[in-house]
């Protein structure tokens, strides 16, 4: 079975098979289709559409597995259990793809549509995998009146990628954070827990040279 | 069944009284099993504590009123030290068994700037001179001046050092704790005199027209230590709660002080007790919302980060008065630190039976749990807070029922803003008329800000009510820097609006507030100069309500997204005159329709700048142009002929070559390829480049 997208119109895309239009999806339904059933392939995307990310493929382990299930068996008792859950399966598994929402589900005997839901709810959790390195640039409104978009900007523009993506080699990904409540040094720039205070543009090259070449040499 | 074995061994304490004078006794030797290990590391606090007590070889870890003075009495000695510097001191000092101590700041702000650095160097040197039996280090919260930090102060002098730097770090133990002599060219350049005698931190502007009564123990006890804060009457109220009062008379306190809430709506605290007590039910909630989504402000975060215990205590108060056993904290992720203290406190306070069964040996019990949330700002809407407790998306429901009625697991429930919290201690202990005499008519107590934005002393600051905004712009928080004018005061975040400087005398208060078209909020205080452009703070401040819109009804969901539409449409130039009243308009109709505070007061922003500064938008929609130099599509670049050299620096630096011109004439910036980056002023050394 084919899923074929094109004509992006908003956050909508038309939703095809062969030639026949089944109607229009929600770009993040058409997502989840994607990655929930791995027989749909993206067909066609016509130039200016919105890129589909790679999937990748979910690359859980054993030890990962029995961790996942010691903490659902931990909560399972509690009220309102879903939120601790999910926040500790996702230190452990960095993300949360549609496998771990499944096993999730399962285990807290929920529904996957209510797991779901939750998990794209909240702005703490990722559907996506992070880079190596995750960036996050606080737009707090202290941050943003000092200039916090123009580092958001100068961030975007050297590295190729929007907010909430990650580069193709996997090192950086970035995120706008709400404030970090490091507001005596806005505007504020974290890179995994360092904290960069008092950002120009100008010193962006450095930070990031500094961690690519650390990545270099642990990659020898 | 726990609960009844408990209340057994409860009545047979009572009956004997001498078992409490045998507890005091053993109590003694605990003192020397703590007091053996001078300094308390964060993860060591408990350790020792809890070995402290295997000690004491008691199978229940209940505290009496009695055990509670006698920690008092006993810590008092080292912690009253760094509040009473005057008369006594040379007495205090010499009771504490410390020569000096030694506060490092370790809240967000001061851990961003380095401060663990500076904590690890000053351990180093402390071993290294063998001091560390007669200096006492201790990491508190937050000062208050989080611009300066890392913070340091010595005890006794009361030495402010700012900005401290690890290299530092040796001059200051070699001169002052070793020599003790004060090194001043490190010091907070505001507590030196003029003639080179040092004055105390309270003199300096910062800190002089403050009221510290929610922030009393940040920055003074080490938050990690339930010690540190029974030293200064911490636990008291809780004690005398539970032993001389009955709900009822907690209730009127509360009412008589005219406590209200701090998290933004104003709701009289003392009312919503009585309400959720008087409801029927069989379990009963207390909640504290510490989901401080508001950005730019971080008021809840220091409390939390230097005084835990205090929303413990205050909620183990409201849990008695409304007859409720069990508390959750709702914190947001995003304070690690915060978190971690919580979690802390929270064991430390069940280990010695502050939390927990028959607490004072009452029939009162209560457990504290708590629960992170995952970064939704609508999350801070209290019914949005509770549904998100019980483990869904965080959408509000509409009220009535209030929680007070229906709320957490459909139960009754009282939920409070850690601010609200942390002052009921104090109420408790000092009486509703202390209260009650800070402030004006309506709106009583003190009230702490984030000050942010464009001021020079950014930080923390807690006012008595009523204080205006000017002393609080121009004394506390030190003017607008770079010579620039003040502008307008951001307050309120998202929900809020600015208070432009003609009222820059308003006294500040929760009436003031709202009838100026803002809000109190939670307590963020953004200053806004010149060169900020009002429509692109609105702009701002809707793309975030846009964001953190839950989506559960439409005025909310549509129109904020509509609003901002037309935002982005006049900070582009595309803007037209009819396109203000019909933002007007729409925001009557998003105020009237939403579900919940977040939509309700999503127009805010928007319509106080386009009250207050509707020339700017006119100057948007009209003459195209931003007068603050903000707005990308409406600036452009040119190069002063007589100001230029011709260096061709801007040249080589413009992404887009977009200027051109030979070396040693003036150059020309091509409009039709610039990007208006801004890269060519930034570089100009001669100041040849304007932006109109």
């Amino acid at each position: 079975m084919s899923l074929d997208l094109s004509e992006k119109r908003g956050e909508w895309v038309s939703f095809f098979q062969g030639e026949k239009c089944f109607g229009m999806i929600n770009f993040s339904q058409a997502y989840f289709l994607v990655v929930k059933f791995r027989g749909f392939v993206l067909k066609r995307m016509e130039e200016k559409e919105m890129k589909v990310k790679p999937v990748m493929p979910f690359k859980g382990t054993k030890m990962q597995e029995t961790k996942l299930m010691e903490i659902i068996h931990r909560h399972q008792d509690e009220p309102g259990a879903l939120m601790p859950v999910l926040q500790e399966a996702q230190e452990v598994y960095g993300y949360l793809p549609i496998e771990v929402q499944t096993m999730i589900a399962e285990g807290l005997n929920l529904p996957l549509s209510e797991v779901y839901g939750v998990a794209t709810f909240y702005s703490q959790f990722s559907l996506n995998p992070k880079g190596e390195h995750r960036i996050s640039v606080c737009m707090g409104t202290a941050c943003y009146v000092k200039g916090a978009d123009k580092i958001l900007e100068g961030l975007t523009e050297r590295l190729g990628i929007g907010v909430g993506e990650c580069t193709p080699d996997g090192l950086f990904s970035i995120d706008s954070t709400r404030c970090v409540g490091a507001c005596g040094l806005a505007p504020v720039m974290m890179i995994d827990d360092d904290v960069y205070g008092r950002m120009t543009v100008e010193q962006l090259d450095e930070i990031l040279d500094k961690y690519k070449e650390k990545y270099k040499t642990k990659k020898k | 069944m726990k609960y009844l074995t408990n209340t057994k061994k409860n009545i047979r304490r009572r009956r004997n009284k001498a078992n409490a004078i045998i507890s005091v006794q053993k109590n003694k030797t605990l003192q020397i099993d703590i007091s053996a290990g001078k300094y308390l590391d964060s993860g060591a606090g408990i350790t020792e504590f809890a070995g402290g007590l295997t000690k004491r070889g008691r199978k229940s870890n209940m505290l009496t009123v009695a055990e509670l003075a006698n920690i008092k009495a006993r810590m008092e000695k080292i912690v009253l030290v760094r509040k009473e510097v005057g008369e006594h001191e040379k007495e205090l000092v010499k009771a504490s068994g410390y020569r000096a101590q030694v506060l490092v700041c370790g809240g967000t702000g001061c851990t961003s700037s380095g401060c663990q650095a500076v904590l690890t160097v000053l351990k180093q040197e402390i071993k290294k001179h063998n001091l560390e039996n007669d200096i006492r280090i201790v990491k508190t919260g937050c000062f208050g001046l989080c611009a300066l930090g890392p913070i340091m102060i010595v005890y006794p002098e009361g030495s402010f050092y700012s900005a401290v730097k690890p290299e530092s770090i040796p001059e200051i133990v070699e001169e002052h704790l070793v020599n003790g002599r004060v090194v001043k060219h490190l010091l907070y350049k505001k507590t030196v005199c003029e003639d080179g005698s040092v004055k105390s931190l309270n003199e300096t502007d910062f800190y002089r027209k403050q009221l510290r009564v929610s922030l009393r123990n940040c920055g003074v006890i080490d938050p990690e230590n339930i010690e540190e804060y029974i030293a200064l009457g911490g636990y008291e109220a809780l004690a005398k709660v539970l032993t001389e009062m009955t709900p009822d008379d907690v209730i009127k306190i509360l009412k008589d002080s005219g406590l209200r809430g701090r998290g933004g709506g104003g709701f009289p605290t003392g009312m919503k007790w009585e309400f959720a007590k008087r409801s029927e039910g069989d379990q009963k909630y207390v909640c504290c919302n510490a989901d401080e989504g508001d950005p730019g402000a971080f008021m809840d975060r220091s409390i939390l980060e230097g005084d835990p215990h205090s929303v413990i205590e205050a909620m183990a108060i409201a849990g008695y008065t409304i007859g409720a056993n069990q508390g959750y904290i709702y914190v947001r992720a995003e304070y690690p630190i915060a978190v971690e203290r919580l979690k802390i406190a929270i064991a430390q306070a069940r280990k010695i039976g502050l939390l927990g069964n028959n607490i004072f040996e009452t029939d009162f019990c209560f457990d504290i749990e708590l629960r992170l949330g995952a970064g939704a700002f609508v999350c801070g809407e209290e019914t949005a807070l509770l549904t998100s407790i019980e483990g869904h998306r965080g959408e509000p429901r509409p009220r009535p029922p209030f929680p007070a009625i229906k709320g957490l697991f459909g139960k009754p429930t009282v939920l409070n803003n850690v601010e609200t919290y942390s002052n009921i201690p104090q109420i408790i202990l000092r009486g509703p008329e202390w209260f009650a005499g800070m402030g004006t008519e309506k709106s009583k107590g003190t009230k702490v800000f984030a000050l942010g934005g464009k001021i020079t002393n950014v930080g923390l600051v807690e006012i008595p009510m009523g204080t205006t905004l000017r002393e609080i712009v121009e004394e506390i928080g030190g003017g607008v820097p770079g010579g620039k004018k003040f502008k307008a005061a951001q307050t309120g975040g998202p929900s809020g609006g600015c208070i432009p400087a003609c009222h820059i005398d308003v006294p500040i208060d929760y009436e003031n507030l709202t009838s100026l078209g803002s809000m109190m909020g939670s307590g963020g205080m953004i200053i806004l100069d010149e060169g900020n452009c009002m429509v692109d703070i609105a702009k701002f401040f809707l793309e975030f309500t846009v964001d953190e819109s839950c989506g559960k009804c439409t005025p909310c969901r549509i129109g904020t997204r509509r609003l901002y539409q037309y935002l982005e449409k006049i900070t582009s130039g595309k803007g037209e005159y009819e396109d203000l009243e019909k933002i007007e308009e729409l925001c009557m109709h998003m105020k009237s329709t939403s579900l919940c505070a977040l939509g309700q007061t999503a127009s805010n922003p928007v319509l106080s700048t386009l009250h207050y500064f509707r020339d700017e938008y006119i100057a948007h929609v009209v003459d195209k142009k931003c007068p603050a130099g903000v707005c990308k599509d409406l600036l452009s670049y040119e190069i002063l002929p007589d100001k230029c050299k011709g260096c061709t620096v801007c040249a080589k630096n413009c992404p887009t070559n977009a200027i051109s011109g030979e070396l040693k004439n003036p150059h020309v910036i091509d409009k039709k390829k610039c990007i208006k980056c801004g890269m060519c002023m930034r570089k100009c050394k001669f100041e040849a480049i304007v932006k109109k």
